[in-house]
């Protein structure tokens, strides 16, 4: 079980593309920095909605996103201490 | 002995990621680690013949991919389908390494006990 | 700072550790200098080291660390030469340190 960590806005970057292709099922994605907002966009919602993924409540307030994010069960608001225990959760952390 | 495997994302000459990644793979098997590497998207570029980079001035890196072997690195692969996106064949690799299908890379990436992407 | 030195009237610059900053500088005129630096004589076991790293610069573009150094020469010039014993012998204080600076090359990331 990895937590894949993507850190840069897809229209940036392909990380978190390239992530997806190698992904497993069982795997969890981090949202953070600029990588979050791709969560507005409905195209990135769908690709998304099969893995557990996880923002960081100081990323949604800082870019006030806190009330147009989706209400998904799949997407985990964690503070920082949350991030420090998911990343012991898993057995190792890529960050792409 | 630590699994580590080493991903290049990046199109070469353009920035400098895949030489620290190049460094960070070499310094970790002259530590006895047991190195993999795998070239994905863009850095499937790294694999072309006759590049010269000291054209643009950068430095001729990529002759030192050929040495990998040396380090005793001995799984190259490259992502097949990243490959046939910049129609890039396997008989014009320009050193030691293997096509690859996602699922071979999935399988590296989990055995690994650490993946560090360039 | 740069530092530097005069051979065969030509100014030559090295970094802080004595290594050539410019690698196409060097000949082999140029090697018992650099040598005598690191207090060594060079005989013809020198010289076929020295020639090797060299030429493996030429070809990867990185100067060897000492595993590869001894792997590679054992397999081109042999068992009993590429073992570090025997390349101790001839450059006491690290071969691939003190080959490459003999041969001109930028010292080999993190060896001993």
């Amino acid at each position: 079980m990895i937590l894949h960590h993507i850190q840069s806005s897809v229209t940036a970057d392909n990380a978190l593309s390239t992530c997806l292709r190698y992904i497993d099922a069982q795997d969890s994605i981090l949202l953070a920095d600029d990588a979050l907002n791709c969560l507005l966009n409905t195209q990135w919602q769908q690709r998304l909605a099969d893995f557990k993924l996880y923002v960081l409540i100081e990323d949604i307030e800082a870019r006030g996103l806190s009330e147009r994010l989706p209400q998904s069960a799949n997407i985990s608001i964690i503070d920082y201490d949350q991030f420090v225990l998911a990343t012991l959760q898993h057995t190792k952390v890529i960050t792409w | 002995m630590k699994k580590v495997c080493v991903i290049f994302r990046h199109s070469p000459i353009g920035n400098t990621s895949s030489r620290e990644g190049l460094d960070f793979a070499m310094l970790s098997a002259s530590f006895e680690q047991e190195v993999s590497v795998v070239f994905t998207d863009e850095a499937v570029l790294h694999l072309l013949p006759e590049q010269q980079p000291e054209l643009v001035g950068s430095k001729d890196y990529l002759a030192t991919f050929k040495a990998l072997s040396l380090y005793d690195i001995d799984t190259v692969l490259v992502c097949q389908e990243s490959a046939k996106q910049f129609g890039l064949k396997e008989s014009e690799f320009n050193f030691e390494a293997e096509m690859a299908s996602v699922k071979q890379i999935q399988l590296l990436i989990q055995q690994a006990n650490e993946v560090v992407v360039y | 700072m740069v530092e530097s030195f005069e051979f065969n009237g030509q100014h030559i610059e090295v970094d802080a550790k004595g290594y050539l900053k410019n690698y196409t500088d060097w000949s082999p005129e140029m090697a018992p200098t650099l040598a005598a630096t690191e207090e060594i004589e060079l005989t013809e076991q020198h010289w076929e080291v020295i020639n090797f790293v060299r030429n493996f610069y030429l070809e990867f573009k990185t100067s060897p660390a000492i595993r590869v150094l001894v792997k590679a020469i054992g397999q081109s010039l042999g068992a009993d030469k590429g073992n570090s014993k025997y390349l101790y012998t001839l450059f006491p204080v690290g071969p691939a340190k003190q080959a490459t600076k003999i041969a001109g090359l930028p010292k080999p990331a993190k060896c001993i």
